[in-house]
């Protein structure tokens, strides 16, 4: 076979690939649950009385950048687009919504945010482009009211591009990790360090002494979870079993900073991107077998 | 000529939604090339980062204003470095009846922990916790603190927050009594 004959027949799988179609399940898991961690967040700032102190310059507040909105009404849009995708109320239009907020915070206060912020306003690119409404949405329905056609399957593409996204992530969060102390050579204490850090730690450091040597294998595994992420693209298209691992190791560092780090709501939202992890027949194996228990 | 076209771009469509997919795959890996940020490249690194990075600026140009306008990049750091040298920030008050400055915030002591609420939320705690350079924010989040603090305490004459340099070991951290980014904000001076 010569190298343009295996070039054609490369481009036409990946062209077939990306033409599949598949549930709208994990879409729609991913569009509900992002959109409502996003959303708490977004309330807790106003609960919490912080919208002026962190997106209104000085002396009022502290932001330091400029943008197209104030901080008022870029929370506002945020928080009513993030009630629209919730719900699958004309989601493509609330999902730019909230990216047009969210970057206009992101502008006025850059540190104001976590990494969740910026990969939620890709995540939200995307599924403005897919059809997440399809399924437990509000879009579906008037759909059907209309007596327009409702799709039991929606193109895979963008579930494919948000699982390499979250891959990515982590995979370049490995290769960026710059401090000796993720590695052999500064005794794996990484983890260790975080837990007892005083400005991020949830308790104190005190626990961590008596479970110091299970830190240093958690360090280390982060790091084996991290750069072997993209091992996992290989065990998903091969429907390894083995794929159930990582993300089990992904599960278990998320919720492991959830309890030991004040880091809001990051781990949430990261964790709630992970039906996209999942093979379209993990969710009718599920069905199935909640079918039959019952 | 109507059906044709249809049938045409129908078949048409797949490939290009491939092409523009792959590109942005692209873009998307071009932007997260591993480079170390400038200022930080180990010396034997120089050699081939900078060049690296010429290249890599380059070949962003047509898409590099999603970047600035949406405020996204692909190079991820998720708890990049937690060395143990750390620094925990001090917020202290001077003013009657002692005289002297006095602690009312102490980052990680419950007996310290004015307005700890607010200031350990998550978003506002990026805005003030350093690497191994003080944030953007630091200095407009002394003045907005100070500020906090004086509408709190009439007895407060001036405000001080700076960070300690601590050094974490095995489930605690010892103070090394250095501190860094002092900054004081006295009662009406803006």
């Amino acid at each position: 076979m010569t190298a343009r004959e295996r070039l054609g027949r490369a481009w036409r799988a990946w062209v077939e690939l990306l033409d599949r179609r598949e549930s709208p399940t994990a879409l729609a898991l991913v569009r509900i649950l992002l959109a409502s961690v996003l959303l708490a967040d977004y309330l807790d700032l106003w609960h919490a009385g912080l919208l002026d102190s962190l997106y209104a310059p000085p002396p009022q507040g502290f932001a330091i950048g400029e943008a197209w909105l104030s901080g008022h009404a870029a929370w506002l849009l945020g928080t009513i687009s993030l009630a629209a995708v919730v719900v699958g109320l004309a989601t493509p239009l609330a999902c730019v919504g909230y990216v047009a907020a969210s970057a206009a915070l992101s502008h006025l206060t850059p540190d104001g945010e976590s990494a969740l912020d910026m990969l939620s306003r890709i995540v939200f690119l995307i599924l403005a482009l897919s059809r997440c409404n399809a399924k437990w949405a509000i879009d579906a329905w008037l759909w059907r009211r209309l007596g327009r056609e409702v799709p039991a399957e929606i193109p895979a593409w963008p579930r494919y591009l948000l699982m390499l996204q979250l891959v990515w992530v982590y995979f370049s969060g490995g290769m960026n990790k710059s401090s000796g102390a993720w590695g052999p050579q500064g005794g794996f204490t990484a983890l260790a360090n975080a837990l007892s850090d005083p400005h991020a730690a949830r308790f104190s450091p005190e626990w961590v002494g008596v479970i110091y040597p299970l830190t240093r294998i958690a360090t280390a595994l982060t790091m084996a979870f991290e750069l072997g992420a993209p091992l996992f693209l290989i065990a998903y298209a091969r429907a390894w079993r083995w794929r159930w691992i990582w993300i089990a190791l992904g599960v278990s560092f998320e919720v492991g900073i959830a309890v030991g780090l004040r880091l809001g709501s990051f781990p949430y939202g990261m964790l709630a991107l992970y039906p996209v992890l999942l093979r379209p027949e993990d969710f009718t194996f599920r069905a199935r077998a909640t079918l039959d228990r019952t | 000529m109507a059906f044709r076209f249809t049938f045409r771009s129908r078949s048409t469509w797949p490939q290009v939604r491939a092409g523009l997919i792959a590109i942005a795959i692209g873009f998307g890996m071009i932007d997260g090339c591993p480079l170390p940020t400038p200022g930080h490249v180990p010396a034997w690194e120089r050699g081939f980062v900078e060049p690296i990075r010429v290249i890599r600026d380059f070949a962003e140009t047509p898409v590099v204003w999603i970047r600035g306008r949406l405020a996204v990049t692909q190079q991820w750091s998720l708890y990049q470095a937690p060395t143990a040298k750390r620094y925990r920030m001090w917020i202290e008050g001077f003013g009657t009846p002692a005289y002297a400055w006095l602690p009312l915030y102490l980052a990680g002591d419950p007996d310290h922990a004015e307005d700890a609420a607010v200031i350990e939320h998550a978003r506002v705690w990026g805005t003030w916790d350093p690497t191994d350079r003080p944030t953007g924010e630091y200095g407009s989040f002394v003045k907005w603190i100070g500020n906090r603090l004086f509408e709190r305490h009439p007895e407060l004459a001036a405000v001080r927050v700076r960070m300690e340099e601590i050094q974490i070991g095995q489930g605690a951290y010892e103070p090394t009594g250095k501190f860094f980014w002092t900054v004081e904000r006295r009662r009406g001076v803006r």
